[in-house]
């Protein structure tokens, strides 16, 4: 136990309980959300998502008393209302306070819809740690990604995760603050690579989600996950990531997770396309957000602009909003010429 | 816009501390025996708790022994002293004694070995202030530096003994010197120049004396202390020496700890971040952060030992000294082409070997010299942050910023190498980003680039290797199509100008023939060898790789496009 220390985390959905519950263990947790009547609930129930939350975790929906009691703080909020938690946030933010991100997503300064690739600019993408530093004062930020299903976590069973931060402090104190004797915590200067890992793994498990859906089994799956994460290695070495993020946990580790698990929801996303449901009516019973979509959209803006080779990103979006129909996808693919095996670990 | 315009200033000002002895250069100078103690006690506690035990301690001598061996074998240079040979065999004897370490002579030991090593470093390293040799410098360098800043070339003569004053008014200075001169009695400035010529040390020291600041400290390269006269000069007015063979971690222990505790003592200090002069001419993008960190780790220490209030401040200025052309562009590109094309060995400059080379250098400097310009950027804090009149710290969002609180986790002030060496690299990023918005395009510059980059375009079939090596009788470019493009490009900068991306000299206002004119007026000046030549209705030039040089200085704005 961290005696005197209290960590803060910043979303109350799924992730962000799974999180506060694992911090619990080691000290005290403020978790926050902007809802009193949440808040409320979940201290007078003790009960978030249907998992009991730890005793240490208490919630609030005072900014204030999470940033004037926490040093650290973990911000696990969806991408899509990342930037206007953060912009709430930043006037009670000072270069004291470390902030270690859990979001898998990029945020964009444009309608992700109506956007030609033409006028697009890469620093109109950012990535979460990106859109801290802009939006805040904090310097000390780092992301935490890995195979990390909260409903694995709630159920205490073993894990493994990666913080990633330019400073080694940052990740020394998210593996005091995270370690236990059921969650392992890797750590990695390459904080781009790991942000992308998480964010681009999201495609790659609509695709699986979709070829369990029509009923293919192991050998497709394996190609598809070996295939995905060359594919992540080119559009991260285009943006400038280090290769070696994506041969490690937050990398292949999570791939594997989510392109194994119908719990995903990205997994679940595909799988219905593939049962033949329509994209909108899947979003919207599925409740919370599937990071997956936007990851596409914005996927296929980065990649036009940047000229990494991606296939399997462009080909699923097609099939997503352009109308193509699954099995022709696959066997476009299939079709697609290739060359050495394990290419992707060249420079 | 604060700071963006030329400010007419009646140079030189008064100094804003008034009595020399006051200055915390010369109470440094006053305190050298205290002052270079305390450098030896931090750095052997560095070096101590680095190399914890014996026998890793006594590894490192011999890793330092070592690499003296192989300098003083394959770079001896004319400032090492007479007895260096002698002090390293007499290091070597004791060290194999000490090695055995089962039998080693009494009283001998790693740590005495230790002290003997960085005593001998810091007695080289350590600089002086004297008032004298200042008032004498004072007396005689604006005779010097006032004719550079006449507008007119080829009338120094006329100069000397004529009105320095009125030369002074025409120093065309741009930057916020009301602030940094207030800021300079509240807090130590670190003074950041780009690097193109062996003159800047020398002019930017004038330079700040004009606008009448205490005298700063600063790393002069070793080799120039072998010059007889610069020497003298240099070593009375506060430049210590910095030796760039030497990379062992007692050298560069010693170095730092020196760098860090005169700035702790307050002693406004000037930094070259870019290392070494830029050999391509391109305005530096990658800095070497040693020095710059020494900025960080003072200001980390006075807020450990001060109060939170009292906490002495330290404040980052960028500058970017601008010639119409370099002395030594020639030998600079030169250097730069072999390092590119991959050259193994890189010989160490050493071009102002003798006085007489040196005297030869400034003349030429002096008596062909036209204007040139020198900006100040932000005053920043030791993280990049910006900083206001009084001193005070706003980050980007324009939040006021407590500065002690990057070095705070979970409420404590904590020591993190790692984390300074961030925040170091942070500030860099901020120098570099200051030194493009800040740097004053030049007529020649503008004419240089367009023409390399019409060239280019020209012949993109070619790398820039075999480009080089084209005979400049086959390069011509219609006049009309260089007058054109650079109004272009002209336009653009303008453009860059009023978005605050860049600074533009008053001649970049007038029409392009008078831009060319003015830009081939100023190059041609000194090389024996014109990078610009216009004949009739074409432009070409007799020398591509320093109109490759001069062009580079203008890289990195994106102004290709405009081609």
């Amino acid at each position: 136990m961290n005696e005197g220390k209290t960590v803060g985390v910043i979303g109350a959905g799924s992730f962000g309980a799974a999180i506060s519950n694992l911090l619990g263990e080691n000290q005290k947790v403020l978790l926050y959300d902007r809802k009193k009547e949440a808040v409320d609930a979940m201290n007078r129930d003790r009960k978030l998502k249907g998992y009991a939350l730890h005793p240490n975790v208490t919630a609030t929906n005072s900014i204030e008393e999470i940033t004037s009691n926490c040093y650290l703080i973990f911000p696990v909020v969806p991408s899509q209302s990342f930037k206007e938690m953060i912009i709430d946030f930043s006037p009670f933010l000072r270069p004291d306070h470390l902030m270690i991100h859990a979001t898998k997503g990029l945020h964009c300064d444009f309608d992700l819809d109506t956007a030609d690739p033409k006028d697009l600019k890469l620093k109109d993408i950012k990535t979460m740690s990106e859109l801290i530093l802009q939006e805040t004062g904090i310097v000390r930020v780092g992301c935490m990604a890995g195979p990390n299903l909260a409903a694995e976590i709630m159920d205490k069973q073993p894990a493994a995760t990666v913080i990633a931060s330019r400073f080694d402090e940052v990740v020394r104190e998210g593996q005091a603050a995270l370690r236990s004797e059921r969650f392992q915590v890797y750590g990695n200067r390459d904080i781009l690579g790991i942000e992308l890992a998480g964010v681009l793994k999201n495609y790659v498990a609509i695709a699986s989600g979709a070829l369990n859906g029509l009923g293919y089994g192991e050998n497709t799956k394996a190609l598809l996950i070996t295939r995905g994460m060359a594919e992540m290695v080119y559009i991260g070495k285009s943006l400038g990531a280090d290769k070696r993020s994506f041969l490690g946990i937050a990398g292949i580790g999570d791939l594997i997770a989510t392109c194994s698990s119908p719990k995903s929801r990205n997994f679940t996303v595909g799988y219905r396309i593939a049962k033949g449901d329509d994209l909108k009516t899947i979003l919207s019973e599925l409740g919370e957000v599937a990071e997956g979509i936007r990851t596409l959209k914005i996927g296929k803006l980065i990649v036009e602009h940047t000229g990494a080779v991606a296939p399997l990103l462009q080909t699923i979006h097609k099939v997503l909003f352009e109308g193509l129909e699954l099995e022709r996808a696959v066997k476009l693919l299939m079709r697609y010429y290739v060359d050495a095996d394990g290419e992707y670990l060249d420079n | 816009m604060t700071g963006r315009n030329y400010q007419s200033h009646d140079y030189p000002l008064p100094y804003v501390i008034e009595d020399i002895h006051q200055w915390p250069i010369y109470k440094l100078s006053e305190d050298e025996t205290a002052f270079v103690a305390e450098v030896k006690a931090e750095s052997r506690e560095k070096l101590k708790s680095r190399f914890a035990t014996d026998k890793e301690l006594r590894e490192e001598i011999a890793r330092v022994l070592y690499l003296e061996r192989i300098r003083l074998a394959e770079k001896p240079w004319k400032a090492d002293p007479k007895d260096e040979y002698q002090f390293w065999n007499g290091i070597k004897s004791k060290y194999l004694k000490l090695a055995q370490v089962n039998d080693r002579p009494e009283g001998l030991s790693e740590d005495e070995l230790l002290d003997e090593i960085l005593d001998r470093y810091l007695n080289e390293i350590v600089g002086n202030f004297d008032v004298r040799a200042f008032g004498f410098a004072r007396a005689i360098l604006p005779q010097f530096f006032g004719r550079i800043f006449a507008a007119a070339p080829g009338k120094w003569f006329k100069t000397i003994g004529g009105n320095v004053k009125t030369l002074h008014e025409k120093i065309p200075i741009t930057g916020d010197i009301d602030k940094i001169r207030h800021l300079a009695t509240k807090g130590t400035i670190v003074v950041v120049p780009t690097h193109f010529s062996n003159m800047d040390s020398i002019m930017i020291g004038w330079l700040l004396n004009e606008l009448g600041l205490p005298a700063f400290t600063y790393g002069a390269g070793l080799n120039l202390f072998g010059i007889g006269m610069l020497s003298f000069f240099m070593s009375r007015l506060g430049a210590y020496k910095v030796d760039r063979r030497k990379k062992n971690s007692f050298y560069l222990e010693a170095l730092k700890n020196y760098s860090t505790i005169a700035l702790q003592r307050g002693a406004h200090s000037i930094f070259f971040p870019g290392g070494t002069r830029s050999r391509s001419g391109a305005l530096e993008t990658k800095l070497k952060l040693g020095l710059l960190g020494t900025a960080v780790e003072a200001q980390k220490l006075h807020f450990r030992n001060y109060p939170e209030e009292l906490a002495p401040r330290i404040y980052v200025v960028p500058c970017i000294i601008n010639y119409h052309f370099v002395l030594e562009a020639e030998g600079l590109i030169n250097d730069y082409l072999k390092e590119t094309g991959k050259e193994k060995f890189l010989r160490e400059n050493d071009e102002y070997s003798t006085s007489v080379k040196l005297v030869r250098f400034m003349l030429k400097f002096l008596s062909a010299s036209s204007s040139l310009s020198v900006s100040f950027g932000d005053v920043m804090d030791v993280v990049g942050n910006k900083v206001d009149e009084e001193g005070n710290s706003f980050n980007h969002l324009g939040q006021k910023i407590d500065v002690k609180r990057y070095f705070v986790t979970n409420g404590e002030l904590k020591d993190d190498e790692q984390r300074d060496g961030e925040y170091t690299h942070i500030l860099g990023e901020r120098i570099v980003e200051n030194y493009h918005r800040y740097n004053v395009v030049l007529t020649s510059q503008l004419v240089c680039f367009t023409v390399f980059e019409m060239l280019k375009k020209k012949y993109a079939d070619v790398d820039i290797f075999s480009l080089l090596r084209t005979p400049v009788e086959d390069i011509s470019l219609p006049y009309d199509e260089v007058v054109q493009t650079i109004s272009r490009v002209k336009e653009k900068l303008k453009l860059m100008y009023d978005e605050g991306e860049v600074l533009i000299s008053p001649e970049l206002r007038w029409n392009v023939d008078k831009i060319i004119d003015h830009g081939m007026k100023n190059i041609n000046l000194y090389h024996t060898t014109s990078p610009l030549l216009k004949n009739g209705d074409t432009m070409g030039t007799e020398n591509l790789k320093l109109l490759y040089y001069y062009h580079n200085r203008l890289q990195g704005y994106g102004l290709e496009k405009e081609i």
